[in-house]
């Protein structure tokens, strides 16, 4: 199937290599010309400083001096120039993220291994709201629709977040940070269209509300065309959003600020899934709806206090009602945090916050597909708190130490622990060392439901029915973490990131296989297989991510990365699940990335990435090497034209092979758009 | 296959290719508006700002003292500021640059310029410098509504100034028409 479109990765790399290693000996001879002159800005008068146009590469790196822990940035302006329509696209430039796109809609995100196409090891936060679905642990990536344009920052913050986030921030967290709706004044107009997406708009407009204000209101469209399968086939997975939302920010003198914003999404489209059985139509394909429609609504104040002292309160509400597969699920979520940020002394700088949120989930089976929870509805309460103290030890070394105490209704009272120490070794280089503890809560489903997986044919007997029963008695998976890093500004023009890691996970979830026994509750006789979860694995990972930003010249940025990963896993005693060791072959064991910024004239902007992906050895899939391309053209002040490819090498291959089934791979293809951005 | 590795990899080439070449254009003429460094471009106005204030006798203890600056916290500006006032002389002063991790240590500095890294501890650093002969320059946005004199907002890609001029005067600082004149004049 995938053979007719394998791309040999040696010849491939070989030949990146050798292009590379020519622009790197054309710019360093070059480089070195210019090492000669004054400073560019010497004898400068203010008015050449205010026309220079800048960019911002060093403040998130010097703010990042004193944390210790893996932290990838993506700014506004690596957004722009990635040419990505999507977020899950935009995070392929992450060092230590594993993004596998499975069809038109679906997608396989994750950090540090365990991907899967609802990986439930990392936490994503929307402006401080979680779009975790604890109903399923996972993220649904195609609700995930923040307008791209809109977005000031996605932090992708690797290993435990729990002392801060608390549970299921246990690989990572993703934030993804809006802009203030002061810095969306005006109007905003965005058309694009492609060979992927027959079209997407953004109609955005902004402006004052009140003095001390401002607001920005937004309606978006996203339309995605079916996708392609081998042998010529198409799935039916087109993918049609509509986004209607806002965002008010208010800053008064008196030191505080509030921000209020709301989101309505309504998604509809399909999934093109395989039938599980041992009788034909074994294999099968079955197209199903997919469809949804969401709401949140989120208000946030700061306050400052007359000793400099910061607080926070924050409160949202989302809703969340998806059909898939004619099952119905819903969620309603309502959050209030608080957060009260102190120096106390010269030497501390504490954080401590109170979190209680409400769950409410309601899973409505669609009956023939024999999916059963017990309860189907359920109310819960999750109380946390946390503190979290940054002590001055000298000059430059700083130790963070906190906790997050938290109770949930599955499992309880948990604790998530960490400590860093931080030594910025120079004013430009820093070396930082963690410990920290996370976990993961149990979800509805495995806790209570039971779900007729499928029909085998047994031998000598008939029918044999395979049952997968939840398990009211799970406990969370914990994670164990160790961290070491580096990061260094080597000059103006170059900086290096570096993070090893070692990684403990125990009470991994498995799927238990029973004694099986002969049920006559249907009208012959079945044998019924029974399956169960249990915390019955364990595992050891380590690894490193390495990453840099080199300014070649002023108009030339390269951004290279590598990521390299090893996962063990095994059962423990007692425990017999044969497919836990094969998690591992789920996630790359290398990944190399490198990004080119390049600004060929004054209002031409041309960009790409390289990106090479290992093989899923668990899932049969060859490495890859993807080339992503965007050319911009800035007409004037208020008018971009932009024509991006994606996948360009490729004719298409498979990215990611989902072991639940519900989600059949698809080929994922060149592709090809145009877009149009007019501000007025 | 054959034909689409090919095609891949004079692609790369190309790529490669392109870039080295292009590498070594520079922007040539001054009609172009180079991009730079955030904090290079900062660190260009930090230096130029010695030029356009006048202090008051009493801040320096012989005519040939030279001008500090002071950088507060986490420094961003890496080598750049260093480089700009290297055997730079304003009204026959030389210029230093002095880091300090601690408020208390801003005695003898003329410029200050307080990082985004002391956000937290900004009204009390602030508060500090009251009656002492100071410029202070920030580019957190509450920095003038904190009791700052000058900062440095990034706007539309281009760096803009602000100043609080009345609280210049009340320093004893004076700060030339010049500087005024191309700053947004703002009050806490």
């Amino acid at each position: 199937m995938i053979t007719g479109e394998r791309i040999d990765p040696a010849g491939w790399l070989r030949t990146a290599v050798m292009g590379l290693a020519w622009a790197l000996v054309a710019s360093i001879s070059g480089s070195r010309a210019s090492a000669q002159t004054p400073p560019p800005l010497a004898g400068a008068s203010l008015e050449d400083l205010m026309k220079i146009d800048v960019t911002s590469v060093s403040k998130k790196d010097q703010t990042l001096s004193r944390t210790g822990a893996a932290v990838f940035v993506i700014g506004a302006e690596d957004i722009r120039r990635s040419g990505a329509a999507n977020i899950p696209d935009v995070l392929r430039m992450a060092p230590g993220v594993e993004v596998a796109q499975i069809n038109s809609n679906q997608w396989a995100v994750s950090i540090r291994g365990f991907n899967a196409v609802y990986s439930n090891k990392v936490l994503v936060l929307i402006d401080g709201r979680s779009v975790y679905t604890s109903s399923f642990s996972g993220v649904y990536w195609d609700q995930v629709d923040t307008s791209l344009e809109d977005i000031e920052r996605i932090e992708v913050i690797r290993g435990p977040g729990g002392t801060v986030w608390g549970a299921n921030a246990v690989n990572g967290v993703i934030n993804i940070i809006t802009k203030s709706a002061a810095d969306t004044k005006g109007g905003t107009v965005v058309a694009a269209s492609g060979s992927r997406e027959p079209g997407q708009g953004l109609l955005q407009f902004g402006g004052d509300a009140g003095s001390q204000g401002a607001y920005r209101i937004f309606g978006k469209y996203f339309d995605t065309y079916d996708s392609p399968l081998p042998g010529g086939h198409t799935a039916v997975d087109g993918w049609h959003t509509s986004h209607l939302g806002g965002r008010a920010d208010w800053g008064f003198a008196s030191g505080d600020s509030v921000s209020v914003q709301g989101d309505f999404f309504s998604g509809s489209g399909g999934a093109t899934s395989q039938i599980v059985s041992g009788y034909p139509p074994a294999g099968a394909l079955l197209n199903t709806r997919l469809e949804n429609k969401s709401g949140d609504a989120l208000a946030k104040w700061d306050h400052k206090l007359a000793n400099g002292s910061q607080t926070t309160l924050q409160i949202y509400d989302s809703r969340d009602g998806r059909t898939e597969d004619g099952n119905h699920l819903s969620e309603n979520i309502l959050d209030v945090e608080y957060e009260h940020h102190l120096a106390a002394g010269t030497r501390h700088d504490i954080v401590w916050g109170l979190d209680y949120r409400f769950t409410r989930e309601e899973i409505d089976p669609f009956a023939s597909y024999g999916i059963q929870v017990n309860p189907p509805q359920r109310s819960d309460h999750l109380f946390a708190a946390f503190m979290q103290d940054e002590i001055q030890l000298s000059r430059s070394v700083f130790l963070t130490v906190g906790s997050k105490i938290e109770h949930n209704a599955y499992t309880g009272l948990e604790l998530e622990p960490s400590l860093q120490l931080v030594w910025n070794t120079s004013d430009r280089q820093t070396v930082w060392a963690s410990a920290g503890r996370s976990i993961r809560e149990p979800d509805t489903l495995e806790h209570g439901m039971t779900f007729d997986l499928g029909t085998v044919p047994v031998p000598g007997f008939g029918n044999g029915v395979l049952v997968l029963s939840g398990n009211a008695h799970l406990q969370a998976e914990r994670l164990t973490d160790y961290e070491t890093g580096y990061r260094a500004q080597l000059n103006p023009r170059a900086s290096i990131d570096l993070t090893g890691f070692l990684s403990f996970y125990h009470h991994l979830l498995t799927t238990e296989t029973g004694d099986p026994y002969v049920s006559l509750s249907q009208n012959e006789p079945e044998l019924v297989i029974p399956l169960h979860y249990e915390n019955l694995a364990h595992a050891c990972d380590y690894g490193m991510e390495v990453f840099g930003n080199w300014q070649v010249t002023p108009r030339w940025k390269l951004s290279p990365g590598i990521t390299v990963l090893r996962m063990s896993l095994a059962d423990d005693p007692g425990g017999n699940d044969a497919t836990i060791v094969q998690t591992a072959g789920d996630s790359p064991r290398q990944q190399a990335e490198i990004r080119s910024r390049f600004k060929l004239l004054r209002n031409l902007d041309w960009d790409g990435s390289l990106k090479y992906v290992d093989s899923l050895d668990g899932q049969g899939i060859p490495a890859y090497t993807r080339l992503d391309m965007r050319l911009g053209w800035r007409l004037g002040e208020k008018t971009e034209f932009s024509l991006s490819g994606e996948n360009l090498t490729s004719g298409g291959h498979f990215e990611f092979i989902d072991r639940s089934g519900l989600f059949t791979p698809s080929l994922i293809a060149r592709s090809v758009s145009g877009k149009l951005t007019w501000w007025f | 296959m054959g034909i689409r590795i090919k095609s891949g990899s004079a692609a790369v080439i190309l790529l490669g290719g392109l870039f080295g070449a292009f590498s070594h254009a520079q922007p040539s003429s001054r009609a172009s508006a180079p991009s730079m460094e955030e904090y290079q471009v900062k660190a260009g106005f930090v230096s130029s700002f010695a030029n356009f204030v006048e202090w008051p006798p009493s801040s320096f203890h012989a005519p040939d003292d030279p001008l500090t600056i002071c950088v507060l916290g986490a420094d961003p500006f890496g080598t750049s500021l260093d480089a700009l006032t290297e055997g730079k002389v304003v009204a026959g002063r030389s210029l230093v640059v002095r880091r300090i991790s601690d408020s208390r240590r801003v005695g003898g500095c003329h410029l200050l310029f307080v990082s985004a890294s002391e956000h937290l501890r900004l009204r009390a650093i602030l508060a500090s410098l009251v009656g002492q002969s100071i410029f202070s320059i920030g580019d957190t946005s509450d920095f003038i509504a904190e009791g700052g004199l000058v900062n440095l907002q990034v706007d539309n890609g281009k760096v803009r100034i602000e100043i609080n001029a009345d609280a210049a005067r009340d320093r004893r600082l004076r700060v030339s028409s010049r500087l005024l004149q191309l700053a947004r004049s703002v009050k806490p």
